[in-house]
């Protein structure tokens, strides 16, 4: 793995480098990055701080009611990597995205989720969100009677507060999420209807996106964010996740089939199989998929097993 | 009192007054014999009266209010004219609404405009509009109301008025007994918002009747709030009638009372015209609160849209009874009916009816009623974007009854009717 020596890129690692007053000027900040650790040292060897590697799930179990789903699920996520969770149905992609989100339809018998550090699986579902975790929906919610303007800005405020930010009023919020609205490309007039109500498949999704890009999560999970789209909506919506890549945000996209990744092209591509990642490797694994299906792979996972 | 009176009022605390109004004699005829309704009585199943005869209520004593702790911290952001009434007695000091046609029903000095007993054969007479909407079949709370209101309101409008007329019943003391009578009268062509307010600040009854008249053209906004305290009963009348090409919006919000009982009664008399008949009950604790709405279709060619939202929590109960009866003249009548009950908590009831009664044969009418609770998924959706639980079901309960708030048009009033309604819900 690379050995990076610019500190600007530490920005994205959580610290920054005005924030260490004590060092004069002629010390500079150097990292040395491992598969899972960033460690910070200065340019006269100075030990600084270890990042905790921002997103890792341990051998994690999930069940709904009595039946096992997951069954030990092991997941390293970096900033800037963009993952790619594949497999057949019912092997466990939505519900490893809903356990990491929090939804208490899923009981986890074991494992962990650490998020920068911390087992999220003790946080209540909005602190999750708060500390910068951010599921798109496959069944966005309607809330008739709710503005998307006053949602997020209640849901931005709420993060902003959580981490110690001043919260925006009004007119500052409404800059904020007109610039990002402008970004994506979107018309500002769903700002003011109530959220996903009435909206098409295609706006649900990219107000997904767009929830995404004002609330500048950390990790960002997707799932099945392709279902029901269309060629060109699926575009829009690829090109708003593109868009919000970065090199501090993580990306974990769940998705049934091969195209949404012809438009987010992943880091890595993990195939889940009755509740394991069964293997893993590049964004050609995909491709292979798309092509050969996921039949081998189980007949392969059921020969080791 | 003596005996046989209190006999005759079936409640105590109200005293028959002698002034020779004719429609005293016939409510007090009603009154001969009857009894309070019973569970048996179908019209009163979920809300019977007889408790009502088990406390001394006495009559409401002339009263005066300390403004300052109480009327001016209510609805204090809305302009507004201001017509303060205090234990059923007008109450100069604490109202004002110049530019405003407002009559005293009953007044103490007999030469005055508004007495019944002595207006001129030429001017305006009270006498000949009061009690013209009652109907035989009157409900007894409101036939004692009838026999023994002292004083009331009766505001005329002929025009446009641009601030809002807010007619306060403030009830003060214990076990009173009060008889509010209200009669609003929109001439043909006027416009104006109506806000007809009852409070309390202890164990009181209050009996009030309301009779409207909306003229044709006239456009009349009626806002009806409860806000009676935690220990009040409040059993009310109102009786609307709607010429042709006018528009009546009513808007029957209750947030307050023990025990709440309103009838609202609309009879559409002319084509062509416009109806909102919407109410938000929001109340907790053991509140019970029971809302019958009557709506006559008689002319063709006239549109009503009634929705009545409650919110529930505690172990409180609430009843709706909707019906429009749409007559056999009634033809092209589009009425549309919606009541929608969300339960906050397991012990919290409803009872809901509509009733619709057709006899027209080309007409479009609905009804429909929902019960439920907070979504699941909309709660986790709202929660998983980092809002807090409290906050999200806050969100999501204000959301269910904004819908019908924002139908008021005044906005200063709607923004305060919401953060009344944002305070009642997270005082729980």
């Amino acid at each position: 793995m690379p050995t990076q020596s610019d500190s600007s890129n530490l920005l994205y690692r959580g610290i920054n480098r005005t924030e260490l007053g004590f060092l004069p000027n002629s010390e500079n900040l150097v990292a040395s990055a491992t598969f899972d650790r960033v460690q910070i040292y200065t340019s006269l060897g100075r030990f600084i701080a270890l990042t905790p590697t921002m997103f890792e799930i341990k051998n994690l179990h999930a069940r709904v009611e009595e039946k096992p789903i997951l069954k030990g699920v092991n997941l390293t996520v970096k900033p800037g990597e963009v993952h790619a969770i594949m497999g057949p149905n019912g092997s466990g992609k939505s519900t490893l995205a809903n356990v990491i989100a929090g939804r208490d339809d899923y009981e986890v018998t074991d494992g962990q989720i650490l998020f920068e550090g911390e087992d999220i699986l003790e946080m209540e579902v909005d602190e999750r969100a708060t500390k910068g975790i951010f599921m798109a929906f496959q069944y966005p919610v309607e809330i008739p009677g709710v503005s998307n303007a006053y949602f997020l800005r209640t849901a931005l405020n709420a993060t902003r507060k959580a981490q110690g930010q001043d919260e925006l009023d009004a007119l500052k919020f409404m800059t904020h999420v007109k610039d990002k609205a402008k970004q994506l490309g979107l018309d500002n007039s769903m700002l003011q209807r109530s959220v996903n109500e009435g909206f098409s498949g295609g706006e649900k999704k990219r107000n997904e996106i767009f929830q995404m890009a004002v609330l500048e999560p950390k990790l960002a999970v997707l799932d099945e964010t392709d279902s029901g789209l269309d060629i060109d909506a699926l575009k829009v919506v690829a090109d708003g996740v593109n868009a919000l890549r970065a090199n501090d945000r993580g990306f974990l996209v769940v998705t049934h089939y091969q195209r949404l990744l012809d438009h987010i092209v992943p880091d890595f591509v993990h195939v889940l199989v009755n509740g394991q990642i069964v293997k893993s490797g590049g964004k050609e694994l995909a491709l292979e998929l798309e092509e050969r299906g996921y039949g081998w792979i189980e007949e392969q996972f059921a020969a080791k097993a | 009192m003596s005996a046989p009176a209190m006999d005759r009022m079936l409640i105590s605390g109200f005293e028959p007054v002698a002034d020779g109004l004719v429609i005293r004699d016939k409510a007090a005829a009603l009154l001969a014999g009857a009894s309070l309704p019973t569970y048996r009585d179908e019209e009163y199943k979920y809300t019977p009266l007889t408790a009502l005869a088990e406390t001394n209520w006495v009559s409401a004593p002339k009263s005066t209010l300390d403004a300052t702790g109480w009327l001016d911290e209510f609805l204090p952001s809305v302009e507004q004219h201001r017509i303060v009434f205090v234990n059923g007695h007008y109450d100069e000091g604490l109202s004002s609404h110049s530019g405003i046609e407002f009559l005293q029903l009953c007044s103490d000095q007999p030469k005055e405009l508004g007495s019944l007993a002595c207006a001129e054969p030429t001017e305006f007479r009270v006498a000949a509009h009061l009690g013209r909407l009652e109907k035989p079949a009157m409900p007894l709370t409101a036939a004692i109301n009838t026999v023994s209101f002292a004083d009331g309101a009766c505001v005329r409008i002929s025009s446009k008025v641009e601030k809002p007329i807010h007619i306060i019943y403030a009830s003060t003391g214990t076990s009173v007994a009060v008889a509010p009578r209200t009669l609003i009268i929109a001439e043909p062509g006027a416009e104006a918002t109506i806000i007809e307010t009852y409070l309390s600040d202890g164990e009181t009854l209050v009996l009030p009747v309301t009779e409207v008249i909306v003229h044709s053209n006239a456009k009349l906004e009626h806002i009806r709030l409860c806000n009676e305290s935690l220990q009040a009963r409040h059993l009310s009348l109102t009786e609307v009638r709607q010429e042709r090409d006018s528009t009546y919006q009513s808007y029957n919000v209750v947030f307050g009372g023990a025990l709440v009982r309103n009838d609202i009664n609309l009879f559409i008399a002319g084509s062509n015209a416009h109806t909102r008949f919407d109410g938000v009950v929001a109340i907790d604790g053991d509140q019970h609160v029971d809302n019958h709405t009557r709506l006559d279709h008689a002319e063709p060619h006239c549109e009503s849209f009634e929705i009545y939202k409650h919110l529930l929590g505690g172990k409180s109960r609430a009843v709706f009874n909707g019906k429009i009866f749409v007559h056999q003249d009634a033809q092209k009548t589009d009425a549309k009916q919606t009541n929608m009950t969300l339960l906050l908590s397991p012990t919290a009831q409803v009872d809901t009816k509509p009733q619709l009664e057709i006899f027209a044969d080309d007409v479009k009418c609905t009804h429909g009623a929902t019960i439920g609770q907070l979504r699941k998924d909309a709660l986790f959706y709202l929660r998983s974007r980092g809002i807090d639980e409290a906050t999200a079901r806050g969100l999501l309960v204000y959301a269910f009854a904004a819908e019908v708030m924002e139908l008021i048009e005044n906005e200063q009033l709607c923004k305060a009717l919401e953060s009344m309604l944002l305070a009642k819900l997270s005082s729980k």
